[in-house]
């Protein structure tokens, strides 16, 4: 199972944070503009780094926004049909219904907790290019680490119904994305979709820090 | 009374004042020593209180090493809510590198204090293979020891175990039951599985009523997939009173939350809605609060 480091998953995460929230004022166009986009998340990480750095909110609260705009702004339908691949096809009804659920709690979780580790590491964006057939942007972020060589991340944009959505993350050459497929068809393989399917309830029901009473 | 008996008597007085002293001063040691003990006890339970808390704030501002400093000392004690979070921090990753291991190896700690959470954490722990190889069967062990210390989230997710047959054999009356458990304390989830299986009988008799009453608890708490279900039902009023401006509603709002056979619903039941129902629907949508 590919389990990349802490600091690269935190950085994973604001990258989705930031390259994932709705972009008002745009025209609608069929591709992705680099400069928009590098523009975007230019403007955006100040904006956002900013709320994660506000120790005012309580870490709860501030993991519970982010979820919130992650389950907005996240391509998470087309992410959760490519991450299961052929098995959503032979799914039913219901459980693509149960599955689209706990999917997106499973990433909106996730992702906000370890967003919520955030602890005022800087980024700047090094290029902003199109690839692909479709016209997505690929925007290639350097983070810098207390220690050690700065970590380098691309994120893969698409502008799609008047919103920026983010579809993959790339972090030295390997697809998040990719890397989430890998695990999920080995668990459809042994246990079926509803395996699947229960794995991510298990991880959405554990419990989390105990306040206290 | 002779003169002997005067004295023997007086005697007897002279002891038993000496005995009564005695058993007032062993009364009054013994009382002084429990009240002690309950002060030094209150004393150390304020205490661990307030370290819990001050290890509670430094988490809230994501000061993750010094709320693993406050609560280490208290876990290693036996505290099971210190056992439980530092455990949590390590399947998260924060203040230390995520470690599912260690984290159910905390976890474990408090759930032989009888921490119910602990145990549902361990059981996810092993449905999910983190930390531990995946095992259903001991998946099934922990939330059963979770179920019966009323534990609502094990209760339901023992059903779902049952449902499938997954580290036991499968059983559809037993899953109903603690569906069901869990679904009368109150849990969305579990109120609807409990619809459906009132609507297909499976683990229990068929009932469209029962599975309408259901579908409308956790519609009220906002589940989409019940305010979907629900929402068909009161505009055909079928197990349920009709109410077809009701029903829009609860489409509406599963439609706005992406639902998307709710939105088809909602498309093809308006036709038959009245305008004036149809305006209340959105007026109803637009106030509507999930009950929990």
């Amino acid at each position: 199972m590919f389990r990349p480091n802490v600091f690269i998953m935190r950085w994973v995460c604001i990258a989705i944070f930031l390259t994932s929230m709705h972009i008002v004022n745009y025209s609608a166009s069929a591709a992705t503009v680099p400069g928009e986009a590098k523009q975007y998340m230019d403007k955006l990480a100040t904006k956002t780094l900013g709320i994660l750095g506000n120790k005012d909110i309580p870490l709860t609260e501030r993991e519970q926004k982010v979820r919130t705009l992650l389950g907005e702004n996240l391509a998470i339908e087309a992410i959760g049909r490519f991450v299961v691949g052929r098995a959503w096809r032979g799914a039913s009804d219901e459980q693509k219904s149960v599955y689209r659920d706990l999917f997106e709690s499973f990433i909106t979780i996730t992702y906000a907790k370890r967003l919520g580790g955030y602890a005022g590491e800087r980024f700047t964006i090094t290029s902003s290019k199109s690839v692909g057939k479709k016209g997505d942007a690929l925007v290639t972020t350097e983070i810098q680490r207390p220690s050690g060589p700065p970590l380098k991340a691309s994120w893969r944009i698409r502008y799609s119904k008047g919103a920026f959505l983010i579809l993959d993350v790339m972090v030295e050459g390997i697809s998040m994305v990719v890397a989430q497929r890998a695990e999920f068809t080995t668990i459809i393989k042994k246990s079926g979709m509803q395996g699947l399917i229960e794995t991510l309830r298990a991880k959405a029901s554990s419990f989390g820090v105990r306040a206290p009473k | 009374m002779t003169g002997r008996e005067r004295m023997m008597t007086g005697k007897r007085r002279v002891r038993n004042s000496i005995g009564t002293d005695k058993r007032r001063r062993y009364s009054l040691a013994l009382i002084t020593m429990v009240v002690t003990i309950i002060i030094v006890n209150l004393d150390v339970i304020a205490g661990a209180k307030a370290d819990f808390k001050t290890g509670w704030n430094a988490y809230q501002n994501g000061d993750f090493t010094s709320a693993l400093k406050i609560w280490r000392p208290l876990a290693e004690k036996g505290d099971p809510r210190a056992q439980f979070n530092i455990g949590v921090m390590f399947a998260e990753g924060k203040g230390r590198a995520q470690s599912y291991k260690r984290a159910v190896q905390w976890w474990e700690k408090a759930a032989e204090n009888g921490d119910a959470e602990a145990q549902h954490n361990i059981a996810m722990a092993y449905i999910v293979g983190n930390g531990v190889e995946q095992n259903y069967k001991q998946a099934v062990n922990w939330l059963k020891k979770a179920s019966n210390l009323g534990l609502v989230r094990s209760q339901y997710a023992l059903g779902r175990m049952y449902d499938y047959g997954f580290g036991i054999a499968r059983d559809q009356v037993e899953a109903a039951k603690y569906v069901s458990l869990a679904a009368q304390k109150g849990f969305d989830k579990a109120q609807y599985n409990l619809g459906k299986r009132y609507r297909d009988g499976k683990g229990v008799s068929r009932s469209l009523g029962l599975s309408a009453k259901w579908f409308l608890a956790a519609a009220e708490q906002g589940h989409v997939r019940a305010q979907n279900h629900i929402g068909v039902r009161l505009i055909r009023g079928d197990g349920i009173e009709k109410n077809p401006a009701k029903g829009l509603m609860y489409l509406i709002l599963a439609a706005e939350k992406g639902h998307i056979k709710a939105a088809e619903h909602k498309a093809e039941l308006s036709a038959d809605i009245s305008i004036e129902d149809k305006k209340m629907a959105e007026e109803m949508a637009t106030s509507w609060k999930p009950t929990r």
